[in-house]
């Protein structure tokens, strides 16, 4: 028994070890995995969690999961979607045991809204099934980009001018998708200090795609004419605003001064059921090296205070459509999406279950 | 047709009277002799293109029958004028701007879907049609040996002999200066060619014979040689709203003289005009709106600068040394950068500054308590031209209530409207974009980019004059929307 | 019979006024259920609601008393109704207390969730008294240094009382402003925190008249709006104007109105305790509870 013990032990703190250190590397480093690679990593070693350790009833997992989860995001605050991931799983679990438990579908909703049930029942089966929705669930991670590049033709119409900002996989995709049944212009705000806009320019060009490349301070003045905006985003957030890269704020604030309409291409596994309460709130942004905007070789200044933050929110009122894997909707569905995907006694990881 | 007697006995179908049922197998006839005929003219149209789908058919005939006719006019007239019938027919739901694919769709086979891709792919900055903005901007050189060689070419198409007018050295060498970017800025810009026109003058005055002429022809004179060599100008760089202005007014204040003078006395009359609008309408006006702004900026306040202004230094460094405690966000772009020079100047000072790049303003922007630019010009209808980006940066200050206060001197006012900032405005040379980069980066920019992409550096953006809370002006503190009232009074003094 | 409950309505709320007018009108009718003798649910029904009217044109019931007495006639009917008469009674009474005890405790519920928004410096815009927005002030007053601003509310000057209660109990600073005053201090202030009398079908609020002008000061400001309000108070009323809601119970006095309703676009987030939801989000969950 005691050996055993051990053997959870030693393999629960190795896998936790192996993550945080891939992770609190890649923050080092400034290296981003993009957020399918973080995704599919917190995944996979929740799977092995369920898989490996012993658990005696679904509280016992919820509680080994919930542990491992906060220990995660204590690596990297803003990085949403370890949470996110981590919430998802454990409503699956919470599911997939009312169903069991229940015998008939979990859908139906109990008139008290925090359920009485303690999940302490313990069921031989219920292993198999968790496994079985984590494995959907990575696959529709997987399969994110396509659903929503699907949707590409029906929201893009022929000769338009559409604008986006930096780099993002998935509005790449989008419009590489667009293009295939509809000609399109593409106007490609370069992004800096990071100027991945020059990188997403050359993937367009090369992918025979019309493509000018604009400074940041061009956004308002060619706003005019364009006819959509799609942008691409960190997170959701629970209130249907964004986090987004630096410099979205003052696009969508643009767009919205023209009407010209603006679309957040996202999979949903990038929704969070966190409120910002102020832009500057623990958690919400992070200010990376002024090196890039300001080289210490150009001049020492001891007066002046360099600043480079990572992240802009942006209201909700800004943004008229989302596009997500699931579907097309507003911002003010998110919420109905957000009780869906999580359940709200996992919405702050940080308090016991 | 005989009618049918009225019959007692017949039958009432569908509850009409036979009457009635005998005129509408009537109507009916006439409705079917009608469409068959139609039908007839239908298929004489055709020319045998084939009876499975005539509405298509006829919609696609009809199309090409457009295409062809596009084609031909495209032939016939080049430019804008042509955009005029593109947009008319194009379809309500596209914008107009949506003409990019009509250079190509006439290859397009007449029974070409929808979908079919234009053979020819073009970027934005080089379609020729009205949607492209950029076509009829003003693209700076990217190196100055393009210049060299039209002055080359000008003194060679002159030919030898007989004495033709050539550019004035000074105004060469302000050209050079202006076209290479070494000058810039309006005030600066203007305070050059000023400078450069008074030694025009002042060679004009010595070189010409000093027998008294009716002065009005002595300016004429002048004045064709002046235009000669602000062509050049206007060449180097297309010339700013403070240069036109100032030029509209040497020439002014020249025309009400009906005295008889040589060329000497003329050109010392033009130097002193010229003296007097830099002290009036220069310096003086400098020190004026320094004096109205610093009363604007408080202890504890945080002021908003973007790139670098001389005026806004002015103010900045003024109120520093009359003791006033605040700080300054300067926000900076690529790929001039110029917000450097503003830092390091403020920096020198001592004043506390944060340095932001323009993506990050909504960042700073709840610290901010004003917001202080400057202007290249102001329009007649309250639009701020300058620099681009200002508009962002005014858009997000007037969106968290933040005040923005222009700063401009009179003499800069325009009495030009515009609807939007591509009208005048101009592009960078690829030289200028890639400005500021590291290596690494101008490397993938120069190239590893296909032909589709293109770059795209323009300089000015106009800002509406809802998201501007104030003018300041040597004459005082105005709402953006008061232009045309300032241009009359000034109007009315001159 | 009908002038008693109305009396001891106003009686309790007099006798513990830290309590919402809520609490003791659900007290009233579990009580009736308790004592009264009915012989089929049709009965008990009736006679609840006799009660509950009743209970409304006493002069201290509010919206939200109306909105608490729908919900506990619903939520206790929801049990299974094919036992026993003898059983049933039990089970009603039950059902009634675990009710009880829910609404009890969401203020607390609220407040502590409410208490995360507020955050160290912040400058806090509070209007009148709210008993919710009270507890979530002090809540956060144990890890945060803020300041508040409230309006005085005139005519009976609930908000000078509110800022005492403020500043004796957890030291807070406080600030008493005029009402008119608002427009002049909305600058300075960092986000308005408003209690609700009722939450409507729209996801706005029905609250103390003057909530109206803050909201739209606020929203021309760029200021964040948040409403902490049980969910209790949420009502299946759907107000088009102002002047709908003379028909909620002491909605005027002496000719003047006491309640305003704020429409959704001027709420940002409301704070209950079902957790944050946005205003579009309150139709669901109404129709969640009404159900």
């Amino acid at each position: 028994m005691a050996v055993a013990l051990q053997k959870q032990v030693s393999l629960r703190d190795n896998m936790l070890a192996n993550l945080e250190a891939t992770l609190s590397a890649n923050v080092k480093s400034g290296r981003q995995n993009t957020s399918q690679e973080t995704a599919k990593l917190v995944l996979r070693s929740l799977t092995a969690i369920v898989k490996d350790k012993e658990w005696k009833n679904a509280q016992d997992l919820l509680r080994i999961l919930r542990d491992f989860g906060k220990r995660l995001i204590e690596v990297d605050p803003t990085e949403t979607v370890v949470g996110n991931v981590v919430r998802r799983v454990l409503k699956i679990v919470r599911d997939d045991y009312l169903r069991v438990h229940l015998g008939h579908s979990a859908d139906q909703k109990l008139l008290l809204p925090h359920a009485v049930d303690d999940y302490a029942t313990a069921y031989v089966d219920l292993k198999d099934h968790v496994l079985e929705s984590i494995d959907e669930f990575e696959q529709e991670i997987d399969y994110a980009l396509d659903n929503i590049t699907q949707q590409a033709d029906r929201l893009i119409n022929d000769g338009e001018v559409i604008l986006t900002y930096g780099k993002s996989r998935t509005v790449e995709a989008f419009l590489k998708a667009a293009k295939e049944t509809r000609s399109i212009t593409v106007v490609v705000v370069e992004g800096a200090p990071k100027y991945d806009g020059h990188e997403m320019a050359r993937n367009l060009g090369n992918a025979n795609i019309a493509t000018t490349l604009v400074h940041d301070s061009a956004v308002f003045a060619i706003m005019g004419r364009v006819h959509k905006v799609i942008l691409g985003t960190h997170s959701v957030m629970a209130d249907g605003g964004l986090k987004a890269y630096s410099g979205a704020y003052s696009v969508a604030c643009a767009a919205k001064h023209y009407s010209v309409p603006l679309l957040v291409c996202t999979p949903v596994y990038k929704l969070t059921p966190q409120f910002v309460t102020s832009e500057d709130q623990v958690g919400f942004n992070k200010l990376e090296s002024p090196q890039e905007i300001y080289d210490f070789a150009d001049g020492d200044f001891d007066e002046a205070e360099i600043l480079n933050p990572t992240y802009d929110y942006v209201p909700p009122d800004l943004v008229p459509l989302f596009i997500f894997n699931v579907g097309g909707n507003s911002p003010s569905y998110v919420y109905r999406l957000l009780s869906e995907l999580y359940h709200p006694d996992d919405y702050d990881l940080k308090g016991d279950v | 047709m005989s009618k049918e007697k009225a019959d007692k006995s017949a039958p009432v179908v569908n509850g009409m009277k036979p009457e009635d049922a005998e005129k509408a197998r009537l109507k009916a006839e006439r409705k079917a002799a009608f469409e068959a005929k139609r039908a007839a003219e239908q298929a004489a149209d055709k020319d045998g293109a084939g009876k499975e789908n005539k509405k298509e058919l006829t919609k696609a005939e009809r199309r090409a029958i457009q295409e062809a006719q596009r084609a031909k006019k495209a032939q016939e007239k080049k430019g804008p004028a042509d955009s005029k019938d593109v947009k008319a027919e194009e379809k309500p739901a596209a914008k107009s701007g949506s003409t990019s694919d009509s250079p190509s769709k006439p290859e397009e086979s007449p029974l070409g879907k929808k979908k079919d891709m234009p053979t020819k792919k073009v970027s934005f900055a080089d379609m020729k049609f009205a949607a492209n903005p950029f076509v009829n901007m003003h693209k700076r050189r990217d190196n100055i040996g393009n210049l060299f060689r039209s002055v080359d070419r000008r003194k060679k198409d002159d030919g030898g002999g007989e004495k033709r007018p050539s550019v004035h050295p000074a105004i060469l060498q302000l050209g050079f200066q202006i076209a290479d970017g070494a000058v810039s800025g309006a005030n600066d810009r203007c305070v050059y060619m000023l400078e450069a026109l008074k030694k025009l003058a002042q060679d004009f005055g010595s070189t010409e014979s000093p027998e008294l002429h009716d002065a009005r022809e002595l300016s004429q004179e002048f004045f064709s040689k002046m235009d000669f060599n602000v062509a050049f100008l206007k060449e180097c760089r297309p010339l700013s709203v403070s240069m036109t202005n100032a030029l509209r007014h040497i020439k002014l204040s020249m025309s009400e003289d009906e005295s008889m003078k040589n060329a000497s006395q003329l050109a010392s009359t033009i130097i002193d005009n010229i003296d007097g609008f830099l002290q009036n309408e220069i310096t003086l006006a400098r020190r004026a709106i320094v004096e109205i702004a610093k009363s604007k900026i408080h202890d504890g306040d945080v002021v908003l600068t973007y790139a670098r202004s001389s005026v806004v230094l002015d103010i900045l460094t003024t109120c520093h040394d009359e003791g006033k405690r605040f700080s300054v966000v300067v926000v900076d772009s690529r790929p001039a950068l110029k917000g450097r020079e503003t830092l390091k100047t403020l920096c020198q000072k001592g004043i506390h500054c944060k340095y932001v790049f323009i993506h990050s303003v909504s960042y700073i922007m709840k610290e901010v308590t004003k917001v202080l630019l400057s202007a290249d010009t102001l329009l007649a209808n309250g639009y701020v031209a300058s620099r681009v980006g200002s508009s962002q940066i005014s858009m997000i200050a007037h969106k968290m209530n933040v005040p923005v206060l222009v700063c401009c001197e009179t003499y800069k006012f325009s009495d030009k409207v515009l609807a939007d900032c591509f009208a005048g405005n101009e592009l960078g040379s690829q030289r200028e974009f890639l400005q500021n980069l590291s290596e690494k980066r101008k490397q993938l920019l120069c190239t590893t980019l296909s032909s589709t992409v293109s770059l795209v550096d323009l300089t000015y953006d106009i800002t509406p004059p809802d998201f501007v809370t104030m003018v300041v002006t040597e004459r005082g503190t105005l709402p953006c929307t008061s232009v045309p009232v300032v241009l009359r009074v000034r109007q009315n003094i001159i | 019979m009908v002038v008693d409950y109305a009396q001891q309505l106003e009686r309790k709320c007099q006798e513990e006024p830290d309590l919402a007018p809520i609490v003791p009108a659900i007290r009233i009718l579990l009580s009736c259920l308790r004592d009264s003798d009915f012989g089929s649910i049709q009965e008990l029904q009736t006679s609840l609601n006799n009660v509950s009217e009743s209970l409304m044109t006493s002069s201290c019931a509010t919206i939200g008393v109306e909105s608490a007495c729908e919900l506990f006639k619903r939520y206790i009917t929801l049990t299974r109704l094919d036992v026993d008469l003898n059983q049933l009674k039990p089970a009603l009474v039950s059902r009634g207390e675990s009710f009880l005890r829910k609404i009890s405790s969401d203020r607390h519920k609220v407040a502590k969730l409410a208490a995360h928004f507020i955050l160290n410096g912040h400058r806090i815009l509070v209007h009148s008294r709210s008993r919710v927005v009270r507890d979530a002030l002090l809540e956060a007053a144990k890890r945060s240094n803020f300041t508040v601003y409230i309006t005085e509310s005139a005519p009976d000057q609930s908000g000078a009382q509110m800022a005492k209660e403020l500043s004796t109990v957890a030291g807070i600073e406080c600030h008493v402003l005029k009402d008119a005053a608002v427009g002049y201090f909305m600058e300075r202030i960092d986000l308005v925190l408003l209690g609700a009398e009722g939450i409507v079908e729209s996801g706005g609020i029905i609250n103390r008249i003057g909530t109206f002008q803050i909201a739209v000061c606020a929203r021309q400001l760029n200021k964040p709006v948040y409403v902490l309000a049980e969910s209790v108070k949420c009502i299946r009323f759907f107000p088009l104007s102002q002047r709908d809601l003379k028909s909620l119970p002491n909605a005027e006095k002496d000719g003047h109105p006491c309640v305003d309703y704020t429409s959704p676009d001027f709420i940002r987030l409301l704070i209950t305790d079902l957790g944050t939801l946005t205003p579009s989000a309150v139709s669901d969950e109404l129709i969640k509870l009404y159900l």
